[in-house]
């Protein structure tokens, strides 16, 4: 294990004269520090919380030199940056510099149970080969390769109730069906008036 | 192909021959009971409504008749598993590339992703599961359950070492429903396999099952579709319970009935089927339904359509019946049914046109024909209950004035009397077929004295439910008819609790008052007509206790332990359907777990920013738009935004990435309480064991 920070951890420490008010918000920060790096799921407990007291005492000693960051976002923004980078200089299938690649190396770790059998690699800059060498394969696939096909739907002859319609649709408008309606309904009228004038009885 | 040229004729006039003599004698009968002399526009009407009624319950009886006598001759010699079969000698050379296709819209992701396991391990076991590659499309509008596909999807990957062979999308844009997202597929990804088998969200199919099928495409290059008979199972209210037995009873005989006469004309029912795809991208890209500007519609139900195409570039269309190991499960309760047969039912009324298309085989239309048929008959029949009411009402009125002598044993009334005997006859065939097939297997049925109890109650249950979908499936055709557009919804599937009673009673409360009101009237007013409306008023009455009481899962599990309604996949479970019933009870509480994780776990945010890609880029003032739901997700909890705020945020992928950051950096105090489980560590892990969402 060869964290760059580490050395960080007792001095910062020691060093910090943490104002009372603060504490509340720094023991928030530890919590949250230790709740992110849980989701990593470290095979190696010990070095969980080696790596939460290092992040702790460098954010501390942050905070020394400019204060006015509340701990929680101080803390967590750092440790996210650190992984974040420690991510994207991980060996990767991916482009270099392109913005999944930090998302894609993550996958890869997890995939290839990188944590689970290399627990002291987090936030390391020495990769086991072994590893590395997993790592540069590809190993995300969301999908194969695209081979785009034409398949786009083509008109199709319904037949002669389809023309019909058609017809009707392009050529008849409101006005011609209200007066064809308008007819047949006096017509019908007409009809039924003369029968019940001349013939119901 | 194997089969000679002249079995298809005999078949074929041998089976419509039957049903024309049939509607013939019925016809005949029913002229005889109207009497000839006046015979006005009402008994005309009444004549040409019977003859469309009468011919569906004949072909239905024509069915169950030759998939009976199929059965008694030990099985059909063509029926594709022996005709197709045997494909590749000794059944061990590698199978050609096979896409099994799943597409998905707000279904229970454990079921879904279980089915898929299932089936993957069942393709391993087989030996034959090399060229298959499984794909999960998904349409899903639901963030929760967006964020939770994705997180299933890798675990399952990860679990199965199945990177790179089982592959998950969500489209974008959500057009065309299932039949665009199988289009959306065929496009990106359709020229890289020969075969797709297409599956619903709740389908299952065994590696021997799908194996077999690839091996009987490869054998016949002109077969385009096999569709299998998917089982159904799983069931536990008892509506489900009443219908898979019913299904499992009856639905092989009348499967073999069917594929008697249609042979290589089969149908396809959209899933549980395999598809070859050069043709069917070449042939079967869905037309748009002929109307005026916004009434141009796509179909809906696509299934039909395609087979019609693929049969049109001619290609054959086979129903494999006999094949073991295909599985789907049915609706819980009559609600949920009914709600799918209105889905149905404007998409058979749209393939009204295809009747008329020229091109057609006579087989795809007859397809079309009695898809249309299914729901069309339930206002002709409502109809010609209300015309043989009024027939009825005259008749007796003439005689009560005697302008009409009536004698008991005229003409008319043994004509009656046949005719109702004939009809009686047709529509319980395929129930005493079915229960003479269940009792040769009866030990798979849970014996001789529950199967026979089973089925008695099955056919209470159908007298029963038949006049109450007549009456929704009239208000369907009627609702079609004018316009009405039905939304492609998700099927619920759980069916853990009953159906509230309210509901029910706002539902069907309705029908039981008319039913209820009509028997006293009939009663009170037309005595002499009351028992042969009493089956369906009755029927009526009991919409509402049949609704709700079938709805729930204690009376199905009741049933179930007194060896009522079982089917063989019950006393015999398969091995590909393991644990898949367990899967979905905490689905809500798990959807939105996955939410949490997706903001919260390094992983998940990963995953879902690798599945996006590229693609979810965004304009610089799109993201000025979305900023102010970041912060309101953030401060307000999930609870403030709308679902398609939601989904915005999570399709872009500079907004998960802020989200994510926030969330850890911003102290307590400035986030919703709801996002305080976020940052409860997840459980410690054990040794040797890595427990993770993703």
């Amino acid at each position: 294990m060869d964290l760059p920070f580490l050395s960080l951890t007792v001095e910062a420490v020691d060093s910090a004269r943490l104002p009372r008010e603060t504490l509340a918000d720094w023991r928030e920060a530890a919590a949250r520090l230790d709740a992110y790096l849980a989701y990593w799921k470290l095979a190696d407990p010990l070095y969980q919380r080696i790596v939460g007291a290092s992040l702790l005492a460098l954010a501390i000693r942050e905070q020394e030199r400019s204060p006015g960051h509340p701990p929680v976002e101080l803390t967590l923004k750092l440790a996210q940056e650190r992984v974040t980078d420690w991510l994207e200089g991980l060996p990767s299938a991916s482009e270099e510099g392109s913005l999944e690649r930090a998302a894609v190396a993550a996958l890869s770790l997890a995939r290839n149970g990188g944590l689970d059998r290399w627990p002291r690699v987090f936030l390391s800059p020495d990769i086991p080969p072994e590893l590395a060498q997993r790592l540069r394969e590809p190993s995300f696939q969301a999908g194969p390769a695209l081979r785009i096909s034409h398949m786009v739907s083509r008109p199709i002859d319904y037949g002669p109730f389809a023309r019909l319609a058609r017809e009707a649709w392009e050529q008849v408008g409101w006005k011609e069906v209200g007066a064809i309606l308008v007819f047949w309904i006096g017509l019908f009228g007409l009809a039924c008036a003369l029968y019940f004038l001349f013939f119901s009885s | 192909m194997l089969v000679p040229r002249d079995v298809l004729p005999v078949r074929r006039s041998l089976f419509f021959g039957l049903f024309l003599l049939l509607v013939g004698v019925g016809t005949w009968l029913m002229l005889e009971a109207l009497g000839a002399p006046g015979f006005g526009v009402r008994r005309l009407l009444l004549l040409g409504l019977f003859v469309f009624l009468f011919a569906q319950v004949v072909f239905g009886g024509c069915l169950a008749l030759f998939g009976f006598l199929e059965w008694a001759r030990g099985g059909d010699a063509y029926e594709p598993s022996r005709l197709l079969g045997g494909g590749s000698a000794g059944g061990e050379l590698a199978l050609p590339a096979t896409a099994i296709v799943m597409p998905i819209c707000n279904e229970p992701v454990a079921r879904v992703f279980g089915a898929i396991r299932n089936m993957w391990r069942s393709l391993a076991a087989s030996g034959r599961g090399g060229g298959f590659d499984f794909f999960v499309l998904s349409d899903s509008r639901s963030p929760e359950i967006w964020a939770a596909e994705e997180q299933a999807w890798f675990s399952l990957c990860k679990e199965e070492d199945a990177f790179g062979r089982i592959f998950y999308r969500k489209r974008r844009l959500s057009t065309h429903g299932k039949s665009g997202n199988i289009a959306d597929f065929c496009r990106r990804w359709g020229s890289q396999y020969r075969y797709m088998v297409v599956l619903d969200a709740d389908s299952v199919l065994s590696g021997k099952l799908l194996a077999w099928m690839v091996e009987a495409m490869e054998a016949n290059p002109k077969a385009g579709i096999i569709q299998t008979v998917p089982r159904l199972v799983h069931g536990r209210t008892l509506f489900r319970r009443i219908q898979q037995f019913s299904a499992s009873l009856m639905g092989p005989l009348f499967a073999a009935g069917s594929h008697y006469w249609h042979f290589a004309s089969g149908p396809y029912w959209g899933h549980n089927a395999i598809l070859r795809l050069a043709p069917f991208i070449a042939s079967c890209a869905l037309p748009d339904l002929p109307g005026p500007g916004r009434l141009r519609l796509h179909i809906m139900s696509h299934d039909t359509v395609e087979t019609a195409l693929m049969r049109k570039a001619g290609y054959q269309a086979w129903l494999a019946y006999a094949q073991e190991g295909s599985y789907e499960e049915g609706p819980p309760h009559l609600t949920e049914s009914l709600g799918r047969d209105r889905r149905w039912c404007q998409g058979n009324l749209q393939h009204f046109w295809f009747l008329f298309a020229p091109g057609l085989r006579f087989s795809s239309r007859i397809h079309v024909y009695v898809g249309l048929l299914s729901y069309l008959s339930s206002p002709l029949w409502l109809l010609f209950l209300g015309l043989t009411t009024w027939e009825a009402y005259d008749v007796e009125r003439f005689a009560a004035l005697g302008a009409l002598v009536r004698r008991s044993g005229s003409l008319a009334d043994r004509a009656t009397a046949e005719l109702l005997g004939l009809t009686l006859l047709l529509l319980f065939l395929p129930k005493l077929f079915g229960l003479i097939r269940g009792l040769f297997q009866r030990k798979r049925f849970g014996g001789f004295l529950r199967l026979t109890a089973s089925a008695f109650l099955e056919l209470c249950f159908s007298a029963l439910l038949a006049p109450v979908l007549m009456l929704f499936y009239s208000r369907f055709v009627l609702l079609a008819s004018l316009g009405r557009q039905i939304p492609w919804r998700t099927q619920s599937r759980g069916e853990a609790e009953a159906l509230p009673l309210r509901a029910v009673a706002r539902d069907y409360g309705a029908i039981s008052l008319t039913g209820g009101l009509a028997l006293g009237l009939v009663s009170w007013g037309m005595p002499f007509f009351f028992w042969p409306l009493f089956p369906i008023l009755f029927a009526w009455l009991c919409a509402v206790p049949l609704a709700w009481l079938t709805s729930g899962s204690r009376l199905g599990d009741l049933a179930r332990k007194a060896g009522l309604f079982l089917t063989p996949e019950e006393t015999t479970p398969p091995a590909e359907l393991a644990g898949l019933d367990l899967l979905g009870d905490k689905e809500g509480r798990e959807n939105v777990q996955a939410l949490l994780s997706l903001m919260a776990d390094p992983l998940a945010n990963a995953l879902h920013l690798a599945l996006l890609g590229k693609r979810g880029k965004r304009s610089e003032r799109t993201r000025e738009a979305l900023r102010p739901l970041e912060r309101r997700l953030l401060e307000e909890g999930p609870g403030a935004l709308a679902p398609r705020e939601l989904a915005a945020l999570l399709s872009d992928p500079a907004s998960v990435r802020s989200l994510h950051a926030r969330l850890w950096t911003q102290p307590q105090s400035q986030l919703h309480p709801a996002w305080e489980s976020a940052f409860v560590p997840p459980p410690a892990r054990a040794d040797g064991s890595r427990s993770s969402s993703c």
